[in-house]
């Protein structure tokens, strides 16, 4: 016998590995169904007829309550789906946390509860497998004698330990699909549903006799009459609906492992029907046991005890290769789901943190998730071998089923608050975890150590600390109520309570909230998944955003060279991965690596932006604009420099232009005299007779020249120092009418004193100056000696005319020749300017000395036409005047 | 997308029309199941387990000829529609 299960057993691995070959026809919503199966364990196919043996039509709640989920799929499983695929979930642990902030303790937490609340459950399929074979075995009449159950039981165990390292954990797919191993549960669940039919049909027709026998059989039976207690049978509807959702086996099949969308719509029906069939033909053969089968017998072996008392030996192998798939798949299904939350959330982050973090996904990382996965597959299954142990095998199969159910179901209402419920914070899932699980804990999954392993009898009896409220069974004095029920009700109630209060007071991170709104308003932010080509009409709009970021001729080319490498005439190449990553290498020169990825993820629709990007395109941006602001202000700068470097240029032209001018005027200057004076000295060297008055004539012109070249070379240092400022002024004080007297006496040198006849008011002169008076004296004498020299009038007549305001001093030089004619105004005062030809001896520096010495003395001197004659005005700041004027009583002239 | 034809608007008013009834048909429906399991809850007086039994696998039937009459009528394509109002 055993051998025949040996080869079954082999024929079955040989079955799974070929099977994971072929991939084109996996991707059908029958295979989803099939796979949804994994629900009905060595529970449904052994436990549920021993429930009905005991308690009738109850364990129908159990498949009630999945029919209920699916068929109201439009509620809360296409919502589940759609999250899980466009955000990546990879298990419940991974759904929770991912939602509440990506809070890694959350994740723990998860995964604790779940491997807590899995491994009763695993420990049940390894006692229904040992039963079952030992049932087998002694029916069989083996040679070997019965081995020991817990022997039994850890062979099963490494065994199923084995298979699911070696095809669960053959590789490591990024979305957590495990093709193969879906495959193998689908054909597990045919053969699930084709055992547990032809045992009951067998019952029906074979032992009964027909549908109307079997009927009446049933209602004579112990379980005639039906006994459905309200609060039990709403408890445990509620129970295995949650449980469908929260289990992690059920996660991994239901979302994690979704190919379509729309496998879900079929499923929706088609579950139900299978789980209907099941269901089907357990009363009767429950009932048929009853009566077959001796008292005492146990209900949970009907299935495989009645053929076996039949003699139906093949059915019997049969219907005992049912019971074995049904367990083998669950702990395989519920092995890899745990061992993945344990790897990712527990092995992981401790592996990132010890060995500093930042490893990419190299070969090592790899490796080391690979192990962490095998050595969690191992712990699972050994700690549900554990718990077999420690609880003794003997309780019946359906309360550890159901604790197990109510521990995984304390993540209900953080799952579904976190998708349904903005307000949903991570605080609030963490509390009403906790809480639920303590309540779990001390309600049901301690007093179901048999014997008082955990809780002593005296807690169960008399409550904690011996407080009566605090009975397991009676919390908070709810007395009369059935335990299971009573821990449902309380740890849901209370778990649920705990979660809206604490979610209500806290405030949920930056993350958490951006997570809730994708995770609530999922059908906003995905579409149905498509594939990654999304045609021509995608890169239109990528040529479009492309053309405006690189530049026509640019964007153009790059998209007809990638379009001729696809074999694509034209300039649209399908939008591929290395054409998208290329495009985006392209763009990321122009506008930052961030913001190309968001722009090009945007078009094509298929990755979501997460934080990081827009944080990383938001830095971008801001680099961006202090950058071009910067850029700007340069570019201000610029400017300014430039013009201001123009301006400079022009002056400095100018100023050339000026030299020029000055400099070929004082060359001009300079030869005059020059030649002059050598003309005559060769005449004075070569010419032999010259008579003496001739001699003295000659060499008189020479002295006049060299004086009036020296005279002109002093002008001209004189100006040269008062143009450049490096004049020094030697303030003293003295009174005017002295100065003008010292001016006058000095002009008269050299002239004849009658000629020109000066008027002066001696009054008004009385005014004590404090200034360089030298310099003013220099400019008097000019303008009294140009007055000698040009005034024209018959008699001629100079006027001093002195004024005095309280801005300024005026004194006016006034004759009464014919004056200077309105074009010559402006010229007067510029260097070499004469009036009249050369002949007045004079340098034309006289005037342009004056007034450069008036204007270091703050003053300045200008023509006053419309006086009849040449009119000059100085004009002297306030401030040279001085003290009071000293009365003085030189003579006047 | 809207097109100048009335004709062709109101034709799709309809179909929408349609999909979203059996959107909220779909929704009614496992209302109507946990109802529909409620029932021999209420019953007082004992029922037979093979009635009892009867009664529950046609309420399954029914729940699942809604179902599967429903999905039909959705059709493959109105997932993908974007009827997606609902959170």
């Amino acid at each position: 016998m055993s051998y025949v299960v040996l080869l079954f057993l082999v024929a079955f691995a040989a079955e799974r590995a070929a099977l994971r070959g072929r991939g084109a026809w996996m991707s059908q919503p029958l295979v989803y169904t099939l796979s949804l199966s994994v629900y009905c364990t060595a529970w449904t196919f052994y436990g549920a007829v021993g429930n009905a043996a005991r308690s009738g039509l109850e364990f129908l709640t159990i498949y009630l309550g999945p029919t209920i989920v699916m068929v109201g799929w439009w509620w809360v499983l296409r919502k589940l789906v759609r999250i899980g695929r466009s955000q990546r979930i990879t298990s419940v642990a991974d759904l929770i946390s991912s939602r509440f902030g990506k809070s890694n303790l959350l994740a723990v937490c998860v995964t604790l509860l779940a491997v807590i609340g899995t491994t009763p459950y695993i420990a049940l399929q390894l006692q229904s497998v040992t039963l079952s074979f030992a049932a087998f075995a002694e029916a069989g009449g083996l040679d070997a004698p019965v081995t020991d159950s817990n022997a039994t039981a850890i062979w099963v165990a490494s065994g199923l330990a084995l298979f699911t390292i070696v095809f669960g954990t053959r590789n490591l797919d990024v979305n957590e699909r495990h093709y193969g191993v879906v495959m193998a549960i689908a054909v597990e669940a045919v053969v699930k549903l084709c055992a547990l039919l032809a045992v009951g049909v067998f019952v029906v027709w074979g032992v009964s006799g027909g549908v109307s026998e079997t009927l009446q059989r049933i209602d004579a039976s112990a379980i005639g009459m039906a006994e459905i207690h309200g609060g039990r049978w709403a408890a445990l509807t509620f129970l295995s609906g949650a449980a469908f959702l929260c289990l992690p086996r059920m996660f991994q099949v239901l979302v994690v492992e979704n190919e379509d969308e729309s496998h879900l719509q079929t499923a929706s029906w088609a579950f139900p029907v299978y789980v209907m069939l099941i269901s089907l033909f357990v009363i009767p053969i429950a009932v048929v046991g009853l009566q077959i089968l001796p008292e005492g017998s146990n209900p949970d072996l009907f299935v495989l005890t009645v053929p076996l008392s039949q003699g139906r030996d093949g059915l019997a192998i049969l219907s005992f290769l049912g019971g074995f798939s049904s367990a083998t798949s669950m702990v395989i299904v519920a092995a890899i789901a745990l061992s993945t939350m344990v790897s990712n959330h527990i092995v992981m982050p401790i592996w990132v943190r010890v060995t500093g973090g930042g490893a990419s996904m190299s070969g090592d990382v790899r490796n080391v998730v690979l192990l962490a996965r095998r050595l969690a597959i191992a712990g699972v299954v050994f700690l549900g071998y554990l718990y077999f142990y420690l609880s003794g095998g003997g309780a019946a199969l359906t309360s550890i089923g159901l604790v197990s159910f109510a521990g995984v179901v304390q993540v209900l209402p953080a799952m579904l608050g976190g998708i349904f419920w903005r307000g949903a914070t991570r605080m609030g899932a963490l509390s009403g975890l906790l809480c639920g699980f303590l309540i779990w804990l001390f309600t049901l999954f301690l007093p179901s150590f048999a014997g008082g392993v955990f809780l002593p009898d005296t807690v169960v009896q008399f409550g904690l600390f011996g407080l009566d409220w605090l009975r397991p069974q009676a919390l908070f004095g709810i007395e009369g109520l059935d335990p299971l029920v009573h821990a449902v009700l309380l740890s849901m109630s209370i778990n649920t309570l705990v979660f809206v209060l604490v979610s209500l007071i806290t405030l949920p991170s930056p993350l958490e909230q951006l997570q809730g709104a994708q995770f609530v308003n999922v059908y906003q932010h995905s579409t149905q998944q498509k594939s990654w080509s999304g045609g021509v009409a995608q890169s239109e709009d990528l040529m479009v955003m492309a053309q405006r970021i690189l530049g026509a001729s640019e964007a153009q080319a790059l998209f007809q060279s990638a379009a001729a490498r696809q074999g694509i005439s034209g300039y649209l190449p399908e939008p591929s991965e290395e054409f998208l990553a290329e495009l985006e290498r392209e763009m990321a020169g122009s506008v930052g690596a961030a913001t190309a990825h968001a722009m090009v993820g945007q078009i094509i629709g298929g990755t979501p932006v997460t934080v990081h990007d827009l944080m990383a395109v938001a830095d971008e941006t801001a680099q961006m604009k202090v950058y071009s602001t910067e850029l700007e202000k340069k570019s201000q700068e610029l400017a300014r420099t430039a013009l201001q470097l123009r301006d400079a240029n022009t002056k400095l032209t100018q100023l050339s232009v000026q030299k020029d001018a000055f400099l070929s005027q004082i060359s001009h200057e300079l030869r005059t005299p020059m030649s002059s004076i050598r003309a005559f000295s060769e005449i004075l060297r070569g010419v032999e007779v010259l008579s003496p008055q001739e001699q003295v004539r000659y060499a008189s012109i020479i002295q006049e020249e060299t004086i009036r070249l020296t005279r002109l070379l002093d002008d001209l240092l004189d100006l040269s120092v008062l143009e450049n400022g490096q004049v020094s002024l030697n303030v003293s004080t003295g009174s005017l009418r002295d100065l003008l007297d010292h001016s006058v006496a000095m002009a008269r040198v050299g002239r004849d004193a009658a000629v020109m006849q000066i008027q002066r008011n001696i009054a008004d002169e009385r005014i004590w100056l404090c200034t360089d008076l030298d310099r003013l004296n220099q400019v008097f004498l000019n303008l009294i000696v140009n007055a000698h020299k040009y005034c024209d009038a018959a008699e001629p007549k100079l006027q001093i005319i002195v004024r005095q305001s309280a801005q300024q001093l005026t004194i006016d030089f006034i004759d009464n020749g014919s004056g200077i004619s309105k074009e010559d105004q402006n010229l007067i005062f510029e260097k070499f300017s004469r009036i009249g030809g050369h002949e007045s001896g004079g340098a034309g520096l006289g005037l342009a000395i004056s007034r450069e010495i008036l204007q270091r003395l703050q003053g300045d001197i200008t023509y006053l036409p419309g006086q009849n004659g040449a009119a000059f005005r100085i004009r002297l700041p306030e401030s040279v005047v001085g003290g009071v004027a000293r009365t003085d009583l030189s003579s006047t002239d | 997308m809207m097109t100048s034809k009335a004709s062709e608007y109101v034709y799709l008013e309809r179909r929408r029309y349609r999909t979203r009834r059996v959107i909220e048909a779909l929704k009614v429906l496992p209302v109507l199941g946990l109802v529909l399991i409620g029932v021999p809850l209420l019953w007082t007086e004992g029922v037979k387990t093979s009635e009892a039994m009867i009664y529950f696998f046609s309420v399954w039937m029914v729940l699942v000829l809604a179902a599967i009459w429903l999905a039909r009528r959705l059709g493959a394509s109105a997932i993908e529609k974007t009827l997606e109002t609902d959170n």
